[in-house]
């Protein structure tokens, strides 16, 4: 799935948010809802970037630290944080040329902040400069904009754990 | 390419068409004969799968299907005389189709071949050569006569019993004439009347369908009846004024209107019920501290509503036992063809409904249960006949509900299981040593026959085999959260008594907690709860490892906390909660335990499956996610400390003494509550009826030993809770105590058994208990019998 952005036919919407400055975008098509963070349960012996699970309208839901996927430290769960609340692949579209792809289980993002939706034109997401780095083939491009850049996520690729990081 | 989609619809749809005929397939076999009205049914039922079947390009189960309805086609239409050797090839036919059916759901390309053997046979049976190549030709040359004199020829059953036969069959004479005993087949007769059938069988007292017009091939025309008014009205005069009442038969009730539903969808909405319930009880705090009139009715309507939801939902997860219980008769049949006994099955409590994966469980340990009874239970004709009971065994599945959960019985009339050979076996296969066998109570002894390795039987068969028993049946039913007791007699035979809860999603657990996290333990591993104290230098550290002496015994821990990667905390008060995983037992330190709960288990998401010490998730009352800790898993976590635990101790202690046991004997009074009273302080447990039970004052008394005896009710004296329902029968169990007689009331003994565990004081104790143990997976109240009848104001007399 990684180099998405060449197989993408018409426009993409990319729903964004923010992890502390950096603003990154997922494929709307993959995001089911976004909810304001609910109490999580932490799950001790779970792999680092599991955070937790929360109880969204009687299902369980795993939440997810994009953050530590991305190389970067945990951050605190607060009030704040929103949870960007994936479709399993049961639950997505089909898109004729670009098939989507996440998991079979109910996943949340943790994100700071979210931001809004952004729209873009066939071709408009370029490929990952030589410089973002820690992305594991999680990002698969860039989207620049006059003041800032969104950083494209690959949902498959973001959901996928790492062996051996067991906390 | 086959659509998926249509191939399943009619695999689903096939599939019941067949549950169907089968139960008729059955009874036409019992009966010797069919209605014609369900070789109707049978013929739809085949005919329609034939042209799915032929629709679909599914030519091996067209093929099938068309041979099977070929020949009801003709028995339907009376070409035919129907044989008992049809009803084999026919269920053959049914298996087949089924194999078929279910190759094909499994694959919707698979192109399995028709079983041309059995299509010829069926074939053969079809093509009327064979129904009437087996028939005596002197015994058509008699019906010749008969039908020239212009009289009906009708076959009814006869009883196999000879003082039941003869009567009939002189009833027989006073309307027509026998033409002959067994013909067409064993069990019924030829008989000549000018009565037709019907009306034969209404004269005889039988049932319209079980009378059925001869009219094998090779016979000529009949002539008209010779019978005019005069005499016809002479016979009618005959006809008994009141007819026999319709038998009714279980499970041929109509179907109601239904849809398939997806389970995935059913659970979801089961999700979405709960979540209803929480929000309506967020709702409800905030309503408190509003005051507004409109809003309080709006919400008591929610409530109400709410309520009502959630419980239809859980209902429509619900399955009637029909569908089980449906599939016995043909079991039973086929076993006891093989057995070589005569049995009649008599079921029960169809309607009463059960969670559809417990159900699914529950099939085999039902299958081994009846095998058991007709293998080992019922006993030969001969044996039967020298013990003075029918030559017919017979055997009782019957379900009910009781108390919020479902009572399955399977009884045999059979010889019982003896207490004397069970031990023997116990001992001869190592179960028990001989002097700890001969010191069980009868009771005891019988529970042995769910260990493994036990079958008293002398011969192995292939059905119940050896080794695989009884265990395997309470292993399975435990594992459905249930439970399963033995009753038996050599009189009156045994009876499996299964006790299972209605659904599998809910789950008793106990809710424990380290720092601000909350973890549900199942209740079925937990053993009991130990309160430590410091002072009492209960933990040890030996080899690095912490272990717990208790009772002389060391048991190895498990700090939660520590599993959790939490820091220990030296200023609390922890508890020890006693596990067992396995042959295993083991401690789990908690900083603290919360209620038993009873919890909706939600499956573990795959991200935590590496995790291995959890069973699954929960949400709780306040909306919160828990894990549903997995007792084995943790004691595999924790294996190395655990391992290094009992090397340790075993270096350092003597060998580990055996845990003290005490016999109880266990029962129940209300709903809820489980009581123990050690048999050492019993005296004696009689059984009464209510009516022996006599009120004086506000005191109850029976009669016993020639004076009355006075009566404790446990709910009297105790904050437990009343019997719901009245009953037949109780018990009382007589105190072993100086200068006091008095009895405690009962409703139901449970068991007697020897348990190591011991009443903790801390909880629930005072006024009559002396503390509560858990005891068979259950919480159970330890009794002090002398300060209960202190409690109850029944001093001493002297």
């Amino acid at each position: 799935m990684s180099g998405a952005a060449t197989v993408i036919a018409s426009e993409t919407r990319l729903c964004t948010f923010y992890l502390g400055d950096e603003r990154y975008g997922i494929d709307i098509l993959t995001v089911r809802e976004v909810q304001r963070g609910p109490v999580v349960t932490a799950v001790r012996g779970a792999h680092r970037a599991i955070r937790g699970l929360v109880n969204l309208r009687g299902r369980v839901v795993t939440v997810l630290d994009p953050a530590v996927q991305l190389g970067h430290d945990e951050r605190p769960l607060d009030a704040k944080t929103r949870l960007v609340i994936l479709k399993t692949n049961a639950e997505l579209p089909r898109v004729e040329g670009a098939p989507l792809e996440t998991g079979d289980d109910r996943v949340g993002l943790c994100v700071d902040r979210i931001s809004d939706v952004h729209t873009v034109e066939a071709g408009g997401i370029d490929p990952l400069p030589m410089h973002v780095s820690g992305s594991e083939g999680r990002l698969s491009g860039v989207v620049q904009l006059e003041d800032e850049v969104i950083r494209v996520m690959d949902p498959a690729a973001m959901l996928r754990l790492e062996e051996d990081e067991r906390a | 390419m086959r659509d998926p989609e249509l191939i399943s619809e009619f695999v689903a749809q096939s599939l019941e068409h067949l549950e169907d005929v089968e139960p008729l397939l059955l009874d036409m076999e019992k009966r010797g004969l069919a209605s014609s009205e369900a070789m109707n049914e049978m013929f739809r039922a085949v005919h329609s799968i034939k042209g799915a079947a032929g629709f679909l390009g599914l030519e091996a189960i067209q093929e099938l299907s068309d041979g099977m309805e070929s020949l009801f086609m003709g028995l339907r239409d009376e070409d035919l005389v129907f044989r008992k050797a049809m009803v084999n090839p026919l269920l053959a036919g049914v298996d087949e189709l089924r194999i078929l059916l279910r190759d094909l759901r499994d694959d919707e390309n698979s192109n399995a071949d028709a079983p041309h053997a059995l299509v010829r046979e069926l074939e053969r049976l079809r093509s009327g050569d064979a129904s009437t190549a087996d028939l005596d030709p002197e015994l058509i040359a008699a019906c010749q006569v008969q039908l020239d004199r212009g009289h009906h020829l009708v076959v009814i059953p006869v009883p196999d019993a000879q003082r039941a036969r003869r009567a009939l069959l002189s009833r027989v004479a006073r309307f027509g004439e026998v033409v002959r005993e067994d013909a067409p087949v064993q069990g019924r007769a030829v008989v000549a009347s000018p009565l037709e059938a019907d009306l034969l069988a209404e004269a005889l007292g039988l049932e319209p369908a079980d009378a059925a017009d001869f009219a094998p091939a090779g016979l000529a025309a009949r002539a008209e009846p010779a019978l005019d008014a005069d005499s016809l009205s002479l016979l009618m005069a005959e006809l008994p004024r009141e007819l026999p009442e319709e038998l009714p038969v279980e499970g041929a009730d109509r179907r109601a209107e239904t849809v398939r539903v997806n389970i995935s969808l059913l659970d979801r909405l089961m999700d979405l019920a709960g979540e209803l319930v929480l929000v309506r009880n967020q709702l409800r705090q905030r309503l408190g501290q509003i005051e507004e009139r409109g809003a309080r009715t709006l919400f008591q309507n929610v409530d109400r509503v709410t309520g009502e939801l959630q419980e239809h939902i859980m209902s429509a997860r619900m399955q009637p036992m029909r569908g089980l219980l449906g599939r016995l008769p043909r079991l039973v049949r086929d076993l006891a063809q093989r057995l070589g006994k005569q049995v009649d099955l008599e079921l029960g409590g169809g309607e009463v409904e059960l969670d559809r994966s417990i159900l699914q469980a529950l099939a085999d340990p039902m299958t081994h249960l009846l095998r058991n009874s007709l293998d080992h239970g019922i006993e030969s004709a001969d044996e039967r006949r020298a013990a003075g009971k029918w030559e017919r065994g017979r055997i009782r599945v019957h379900a009910r509900h009781e108390r919020g959960r479902v009572v399955i019985e399977v009884g045999d009339d059979g010889r019982g299981v003896d207490a004397a050979r069970v031990r023997e076996a116990a001992v001869a296969r190592g179960v028990v040593s001989r002097a700890a066998a001969g010191a069980l109570s009868d009771a005891e002894a019988l529970s042995l026959v769910f260990e493994p390795g036990l079958s008293t039987s002398d011969e192995i068969t292939d059905l119940s085999g050896r080794g695989v028993g009884l265990d395997v049946v309470k292993t399975r039913i435990a594992e459905l959260g249930g439970q399963v007791e033995l009753e038996t007699s050599s009189a009156r035979g045994s009876t499996f008594t299964i006790h299972l809860p209605l659904t599998l999603a809910i789950l008793r657990s106990l809710v424990v907690s380290v720092a601000d996290e909350r973890l549900a333990l199942p209740q079925v591993s937990l053993v009991e709860v130990v309160g430590l104290r410091e002072d009492e230098r209960q933990v040890e550290v030996i080899g690095g490892a912490s272990v717990l002496r208790l009772r002389g015994n060391l048991l190895p821990l498990v700090n939660l906390r520590a599993m959790l990667g939490l820091p220990p905390d030296p200023t609390l008060e922890t508890s020890v909660v006693v596990l067992r995983s396995g042959a295993d037992r083991y401690g789990l330190v908690v900083d603290d335990l919360h209620d038993g709960e009873e919890i909706v288990v939600k499956p573990l998401p795959s991200y935590l499956a590496s995790c291995g010490w959890y069973a699954g998730t929960t949400i709780l009352g306040d909306g919160r996610v828990a894990m549903i800790l997995d007792a084995a898993g943790l004691a595999r976590a924790a294996s190395l400390r655990f391992g290094e635990a009992r090397v340790g101790a075993g270096a350092e202690a003597r060998p580990e003494p055996a845990r003290e046991t005490r016999s109880v004997v266990l029962f129940r009074n209300g709903a809820d509550e489980q009581f123990a009273l050690p048999l050492d302080q019993l005296h004696r447990l009689e059984q009464v009826s209510p009516d022996r039970v006599e009120q004086v004052g506000d005191r109850a008394f029976v009669q016993y030993a020639g004076l009355p005896l006075p009566l404790v009710r446990l709910e009297d004296v105790l904050p437990v809770g009343a019997p719901e329902e009245p009953t037949d029968r109780f018990y009382v169990l007589i105190p072993r105590l100086e200068g006091r007689r008095a009895g405690i009331l009962a409703r139901r003994i449970v068991d007697t058994l020897e348990t190591d565990a011991v009443p903790d004081p801390s909880r629930l104790a005072g006024g009559g208990v002396l503390g509560s143990a858990i005891v068979e997976g259950r919480m159970t109240l330890f009794l002090d019998a002398e300060r209960l009848l202190d409690e109850a104001g029944l001093g001493r007399t002297g």
